[in-house]
């Protein structure tokens, strides 16, 4: 009844308002509505004021975007008998509806977000068993004894988990094939991976054939396991002890669950952050996603499978027969056809994995593209809107998710639309410019507004549409290949593992630098325009203007697909941690400041070392997380400072065998707490007027940077030195 | 030298004139139908001199130009030119006539009846020009149903040039005749923009007209005869009532039907009534006599009536053996009968309210009629009377007229759109602009930006309509053309004739849906249509201070004006006293000490004026004390923050058009208005006491000025500028101004309907502003509010 009530009050309100914001007002009515609307929502959102407050600002926000869809539809639409005007016109009308719409469905997604489910390590009273599913297909032997060794560790009854290790690498397929050396490989790998399983007591399945890629392997899992719950973790997803702690106790709780998603952590940066350095104090692109929208979508009951860091419950997957496999992002596909056969889904908001993510910007884009192009797919043979079983917000939901992919387009449109008054003197979008001021700078404001206000601690402003730029470039062509041939793209592991010792340009940088050049040559004309045309310099500096948001846009994209050479080959993190340092014999107090899936840094005490000492064998003793026995762990002293009584040292693991993995992921894995920690530390929000302020300064340093390794790369090209290109 | 040459001109013509007329056959009064029997003629009567001229003094000394005053010494000369002036029939029907700029044109339509248009005609034309008036490059053009009748070099700036023309037979035909002036001008030897300013041409309407050949035949019915009318030597139409009741109520009814319809049949743009109780005054062209009473009353005055006038209502043509003029008869035996022979006058120009009109007549001055929008109409430029035109100028200026109804509710809002079909040459400059003004306001503008020349083809321009209002508008279209070559300016370059830019009519004028609602006071609704009286089927009351020559004069002619504008006469009901108006629809008509307080009170005009205006006249109002003060403002140097604000305010305002006034909440209470002394005449508008009814007051310190007053306020040039709920006239110095109304109420004029009230409010929230804010905001927390319990009443919740 309550509900009924409430659905009738606002569905009155929205007739009212919609009523009223459709009103044909006249100019000045909109410049004063603007004012004092984007007045109050800069109140609101300065003074931080949360809850309804923060309902009522969106819903200020959405009024003055609605006035501009309003006047935007009636009023600046070129006239249809300009074909040359009107069919640009129509297209640049469609990209901002498209986005206007993004912007209503993650407004309905995001407007009350689930708060973060408290923790339910100590709530667990019963244990269901679980399999551990690690597929892999590629991956190199250390990551995955890091994995398994991490998933073994996790706190649960030993005989209630069982993990396996789901290898596609070493099928009879790829043993057998005509090439001999795949042949090879995969017969050793096959090898090597059995005799690790064996030492971690990790169950080793392949399979004959490799059909339907991942989702193949993970139901030739299930065909041959038989716990309660599947645990899925990717091959470089390492997860934290208190995993399945936090996760299993909700499958009791609903019978009707399939699903309990964790967020993705990862430890090293993306190739933009990477490139960028604004790893360790800027949130990452997936913090949005994981931080906010999954929480959003977890109130809709919408939260889908994101392909690891999940539990899923067999009882559910045998109704449709495991893992779908239509599309290549089989996750959210799977996730869709259990929502829409009445399951449920729950997402718990505490990084409990700890993954890597691609290093290079090449595959960055490789693994987009699979995104992209999977939920395309959805898009064409799931069609969520009209999909039965789903609940209305489900459906909504699932639009967003998979419409969102269709970002290349109206990015394209955007990035060119004002070329076309700049170099053609087309008109597209007829509007004086006080009209520009009381609408369009109105419409923007709230726009970055809103966006500040929602997600300003996840996403610093611009960045969306940074890591959208640097994207469309190449998934254009993905999303339109595919929608071409929705049948044709195949499922890609993307390479997550790779490095960049030298800096050089990404092997697919040149279109980004084609593009700078147009829009810097369409500055010029800009600035050439406004002296010889003085009297319409108005609509010149208003087009001028937006062309150079675009030009900052692809100048800071310069420096994203300007690699950096990285000496390290893996991330260090930050942890306090006492040890004891043992050589030759001795044990000293030591503790250690931080450790990579290679090394760590201990901080040596009461015991003087030397350069000498480099290159010496050595170990430490700590106490393990799951406690027990203390753990030993094998070094190599690789580096030697001292500082005051102290010795900071730079050791390298030296693991004697799997078990020792065991240790390494203890020091790196173990505890989920730090990820938390880590990520906290970057969430901050810079502001709408300082984040952008920081924005443009970066952009300036990236394209310099970005146009230095250009020249740099031409040079070296000339000097028959190998120049960009050359991975490693 | 020129203007002698001119006088001998004339005064041949005028010989010419009496010569034929002496040679043709006195033609016998066309008897049809029900008409009475020829009247025996009259005895030849010699009046005295009338105490007063029956126009003003100014109007009366232009025909004397042309033709020797009647004198009363020699009644044979006097019929004689009188003969003369009767043959003519005055084209402009107005007191002036410029074209002014490179192109102009007008057209409208004169009435002939069948005689005239059979009669061999001259056409009398003088004209004087600019001196800057390149005369090799200019050309004025006369057509009479788009036949060419004069083509000449504009080449008078001496002075007054006349030339006389024949129009060629069968050019005229009965009814309406088509007249169009076009003047081409070019400058001797500027090429700029503000040179073309300079340029214009005077027709001198007192000397422009045809004449006809021959005794003007009388016209063959009462409708034909007020239908060819016309006007006088100053484009004036004067009815002149003989009514010996005049000074009772009685007859008023009749008598102010009765000149609403004369007024609807002539149509003619400057019309004014006078009431005689002796004798009419001089008749001529543009000039017409009615003579109105019972057998009794008229018998004293005009001996000759038929004889049948006892038993039954006449209603006829006779000749007025006063002054031996055609003028209308109507007499009965009772003023019941008197009324049933106007009714066959005016009856047919009676429309019911709720028949809608798709033009405003206004032909006899802008050709064609307006057409009466009211929403949703698309109207090509050809529809609207303009031509294809290609122009080799620089400044090329058009116009049409619309017309909007009573209940015209857009002027915040409203946008409407022009399609244009233009070219441009491609020597051109990039900065040259098409620019659109409403009733002189600008309304948009479409920059020209190409280098190369360029066609548009229907090209929307969307202009506002905030200079719109009820009635007439005039939609003018100016191309400001810029070159290379005017810039260079060479001798002669003026005068080429290759065209830089032309216009086409196949251009569109688009009227949107508008919103439609009446106001009262809106003194321009009252101008417009003469809402809300012209909607009424119930008679409106009519008040009179008295029921003498000058009030009813007043009243006939403010009345016939209504009528004009409304489209069907009004009907009236004289009531006695103020009292028993109630609340109903009414007109006060009288001396401003003679209306009643409360009247004076509900129009907003301090009951006090009544006397202070009448002696002496409140200190004369000081209009531009505003304008003062503000340039005061910006002489005086304030500090620094207010200097920003100030100079923010002026940049709202001159960008947006916002002002803190626009900013206010509540409207401003009406002022109370106090006539200055200059004042001479009010026109005001309020509501009833209980707010139903609209009244409407005329009001002047005497019946003399009321009635001048009235005459002058209802010149179409003058009509145009009444709005507000105040309009004023300074007899003096011609001046009419208003004051705008800040609080009214609303009268439903369409039924009800969702789109209709949408459009209101958006009007009227465009007109206060911050409601519309407010609004905004007030619907945006409440949305906020239900969406965070809708949210909360769905989907999980911790």
């Amino acid at each position: 009844m309550r509900k009924v009530q409430s659905i009738i009050l606002w569905a009155v309100i929205t007739v009212c308002v919609i009523g009223l914001i459709t009103l044909p007002v006249n100019l000045q009515t909109q410049l004063i509505a603007s004012t004092t609307v984007v007045s109050l929502m800069a109140i609101i959102k300065i003074l931080k004021a949360g809850g309804v407050w923060r309902l009522i600002a969106l819903a200020f926000g959405t009024a003055i975007v609605l006035r501009y869809v309003y006047w935007r539809t009636t009023e600046t639409l070129p006239p249809v008998n300009q074909p040359e005007n009107f069919i640009p016109g129509l297209l640049l009308y469609l990209a901002e509806m498209y986005s206007v719409m993004m912007l209503a469905l993650s407004l309905f997604i995001v407007a009350m977000p689930m708060a973060s489910r408290p923790s339910r390590v100590t709530a667990r009273k019963l244990y269901p068993s679980v399999d551990v599913f690690v597929p892999s297909y590629n991956e190199d032997v250390t990551l995955l004894t890091n994995t398994l060794a991490a998933a073994k560790a996790m706190d649960y009854p030993a005989d209630k988990l069982t993990v396996w290790l789901l290898d596609d690498g070493g099928t009879l397929q790829k043993q057998n094939s005509p090439d001999v050396r795949e042949a090879e490989a995969a017969i050793a790998r096959n090898q090597i991976l059995s005799t690790l399983c064996d030492k971690l007591e990790v169950n080793y399945l392949t399979r004959a054939h490799n059909q339907h890629a991942k989702a193949g392997n993970l139901n030739n899992g299930l065909k041959h396991s038989k716990g309660e719950l599947v645990a899925v973790f990717d091959a470089d997803h390492a997860p934290a002890r208190d995993f399945l702690l936090e996760t299993v106790g909700y499958f009791a709780d609903d019978p009707k669950l399939f699903l309990v998603q964790t967020p993705h952590f990862f430890i090293n940066p993306d190739p933009l952050e990477r490139n960028l350095r604004t790893f360790d104090w800027m949130p990452s692109e997936n913090e949005m996603f994981y931080g906010i929208i999954q929480r959003g979508l977890d109130k809709w009951n919408a939260a889908f499978f994101c392909g690891s860091a999940a539990v899923l419950s067999r009882r559910a997957l045998e109704t449709t027969e495991g893992f779908s496999g239509i599309s290549i992002t089989e996750d959210c596909e799977t996730a869709l056809a259990l929502h829409s056969a009445g399951w449920n889904s729950v997402y718990v908001d505490k990084p409990l994995i700890a993954g890597l993510q691609p290093a290079t910007f090449a595959s960055f884009i490789g693994q987009r593209s699979r995104w992209a192009q999977g939920m395309m797919q959805i898009l064409r043979f799931r069609f969520p809107l009209l999909k039965r079983g789903l609940s209305f917000p489900q459906r909504l939901c699932y639009m967003s998710s998979t419409l969102f992919w269709l970002f290349p387009f109206p990015r394209t449109i955007f990035l060119f639309a004002p070329l076309f008054y700049l170099l053609l003197d087309l008109q597209i979008f007829t509007a004086s410019g006080g009209e520009f001021l009381a609408y369009t700078l109105a419409y923007m404001l709230v726009n970055l507004m809103m966006q500040n206000y929602l997600y300003g601690s996840f996403r610093w402003p611009w960045i969306s549409e940074l890591y959208e730029y640097v994207q469309t470039v190449h998934l254009l062509p993905a999303v339109i290949s595919v929608m071409v041939n929705p049948r044709k793209p195949t499922f890609k592991v993307t390479a997550k593992d790779e490095s960049v010792a030298v800096s050089r340009l990404s092997e697919i940088s040149r279109p980004f630098f084609v593009i700078f050049a147009a829009l810097a040559i369409a500055l010029g004309i800009t600035v050439y325009r406004v002296y010889t045309e003085p009297y319409k310099a108005d609509v010149t500096l208003v087009v001028g203007g937006w062309n150079l948001l675009n030009l900052i846009l692809a100048g800071c994209a310069l420096g994203v697909v300007s690699e950096r050479g990285e000496p390290s080959s893996s991330r260090r993190v930050k942890v306090r941690r006492r040890c004891e340092f043992g050589m030759g014999g001795t044990w000293h107090p030591a503790s250690i400041e931080d450790v990579s899936v290679g090394g760590t840094r201990l901080q040596v005490f009461n015991r003087a070392l030397s350069q000498s000492d480099l290159s010496a064998e050595a170990a430490i003793r700590f106490q393990p997380h799951g406690g027990g026995e203390p753990a030993m762990l094998p070094l190599v002293i690789r580096r030697v400072e001292p500082s005051g009584d102290a010795t900071m040292l730079g050791c390298q693991y030296q693991p004697k065998g799997p078990l020792d993995h065991r240790w390494i992921a203890d020091l790196i894995f173990a505890n989920s707490a730090q990820w938390a920690e880590f990520q906290q530390s970057r969430r901050r929000n810079p502001g709408l007027l300082r984040g952008t302020i920081w924005f443009l300064g970066l952009s300036i340093y990236q394209t310099h940077r970005g146009l230095l390794y250009f020249l740099l790369g031409i040079t070296r090209r000339r000097d028959g030195k190998p120049g960009g290109g050359n991975s490693q | 030298m020129n203007r002698s040459l001119a006088c001998l001109a004339l005064a041949l013509t005028a010989l010419l004139a009496v010569v034929r007329i002496s040679d043709a056959q006195p033609a016998p009064f066309d008897m049809s139908g029900e008409r009475p029997p020829e009247p025996p003629a009259p005895p030849p009567l010699v009046f005295p001199d009338l105490s007063r001229p029956p126009v003003p003094q100014d109007r009366t000394s232009a025909p004397q130009r042309h033709a020797p005053a009647p004198s009363d010494a020699t009644p044979r000369p006097a019929a004689d030119a009188r003969e003369q002036d009767r043959s003519r029939r005055y084209l402009v029907p107005a007191s002036d006539l410029a074209l002014a700029g490179e192109y102009d044109r007008r057209s409208w339509s004169i009435y002939l009846t069948e005689e005239q248009a059979a009669s061999p005609a001259k056409l009398n034309l003088q004209y004087q020009n600019a001196i800057v008036v390149a005369p090799e490059a200019s050309l004025l053009t006369v057509s009479i149903n788009e036949r060419e009748i004069v083509r000449q070099r504009i080449s008078s700036p001496n002075g007054p040039n006349g030339l006389v023309v024949d129009v060629p037979p069968n050019v005229l035909h009965p009814g309406g005749n088509l007249v169009e002036f076009r003047a081409t001008q070019r400058h001797r030897t500027d090429c700029d923009i503000r040179s073309t300013y300079d340029l214009w041409t005077n027709v001198d309407p007192s000397q422009t007209f045809l004449e006809f050949a021959g005794i003007p035949t009388p016209a063959p019915s009462v409708t034909e005869a007020v239908r060819a009318v016309g006007g006088d030597a100053n484009g004036n139409t004067e009815f002149q009532f003989l009514v010996p009741a005049a000074g009772q109520a009685g007859p008023t009814k009749s008598l102010l039907r009765l000149a609403q319809g004369l007024s609807l049949l002539s149509g003619m743009p400057n019309q004014l009534f006078s009431f005689h109780s002796d004798r009419l005054g001089a008749l001529g062209p543009g000039k017409f006599g009615v003579i109105i009473g019972t057998v009794a009353e008229l018998q004293p005055v005009f001996p000759a009536l038929p004889p049948s006038a006892g038993s039954a209502a006449i209603a006829a043509l006779v000749k007025d053996p006063n002054s031996d003029e055609q003028v209308l008869l109507l007499t009965g035996p009772s003023w019941n009968a008197i009324g049933a022979a106007v009714e066959t006058i005016v009856a047919p120009t009676d429309r019911l309210p709720e028949i809608r009109r798709d033009v405003i007549a206004t032909q006899r001055w802008a050709a064609p009629d307006a057409p009466l929008l009211f929403g949703g109409e698309k109207l090509s430029f050809s529809q609207l009377g303009l031509k294809t035109t290609e122009f080799s100028g620089r400044r090329f200026r058009t116009s049409f007229t619309i017309a909007v109804p009573s209940d015209f509710y857009a002027s915040a809002y409203g946008e409407a759109s022009l399609l244009i079909d233009a070219a441009f040459a491609a020597n051109v400059r990039p900065g040259s602009h098409l620019d659109v003004y409403v009733n002189g306001n600008v309304a948009t503008n479409l920059p020209i930006t190409s280098d190369n020349g360029g066609l548009f083809r229907h090209l929307p321009i969307r202009m506002t309509l905030r200079h719109f209002k009820p009635g007439l508008n005039t939609v003018s279209l100016e191309a400001i053309l810029l070159t290379d070559e005017d810039d260079a300016c060479i001798p002669g370059s003026t005068a080429s004739t290759e065209p830089r830019f032309a216009l086409f009519d196949s251009s569109e004028f688009n009227m949107p849906r508008f919103a439609r609602i009446g106001r009262n006071p809106n003194l321009e609704a009252l101008s417009g249509a003469a809402f809300p009286y012209s909607r009424r089927t119930d008679p409106i009351m009519l008040w009179m201070d008295r029921f003498d020559a000058n009030t009813l004069a007043a009243t006939s002619t403010f009345l016939s004006r209504l009528a004009f504008v409304g489209g069907h006469p009004i009907a009236v009901e004289p009531v006695a006293s103020a009292g028993a108006i109630g609340n109903r629809d009414a007109l006060f008509a009288g001396s401003i000490s003679q209306i009643p307080s409360t009247v004076l009170s509900q129009v907003n005009i301090a009951p006090e004026s009544v006397a202070t205006w009448r002696v002496a006249g409140a200190p004369v109002r000081n209009e531009d004390t505003m304008a003062t003060f503000e340039k005061w403002r910006t002489q005086v140097r304030g500090s620094i923050w207010r200097d920003q604000i100030a100079r923010f305010q002026e940049w709202l305002n001159r960008n947006f058009n916002i002002s803190l006034s626009s900013l206010q909440l509540l409207p401003q209470p009406e002022q109370i208005f106090r006539p200055s002394s200059n004042d001479t005449f009010i026109l005001a508008q309020g509501q009833s006491t209980d707010g139903n009814g609209s009244w409407t007051v005329i009001s002047a310190r005497n019946p003399e000025e009321l009635r001048e007053g009235t005459e002058a306020l209802s010149r179409q040039q003058n009509w145009q500028q009444v709005a507000g709920r105040i309009t004023t006239y300074e007899g003096k110095t011609q001046k009419v101004a208003s004051l705008t109304a800040s609080r009214f109420t609303f009268l439903q004029t369409v039924s009800p309907s969702l789109g209709n009230y949408r459009l209101i409010a958006a009007n009227w929230l465009s007109n206060n502003i911050l409601f519309y804010s407010l609004a905004l905001v007030a619907l945006a927390v409440l949305l906020g509010l239900s969406t965070a319990a809708l949210l909360s009443s769905f989907g999980r919740n911790r």
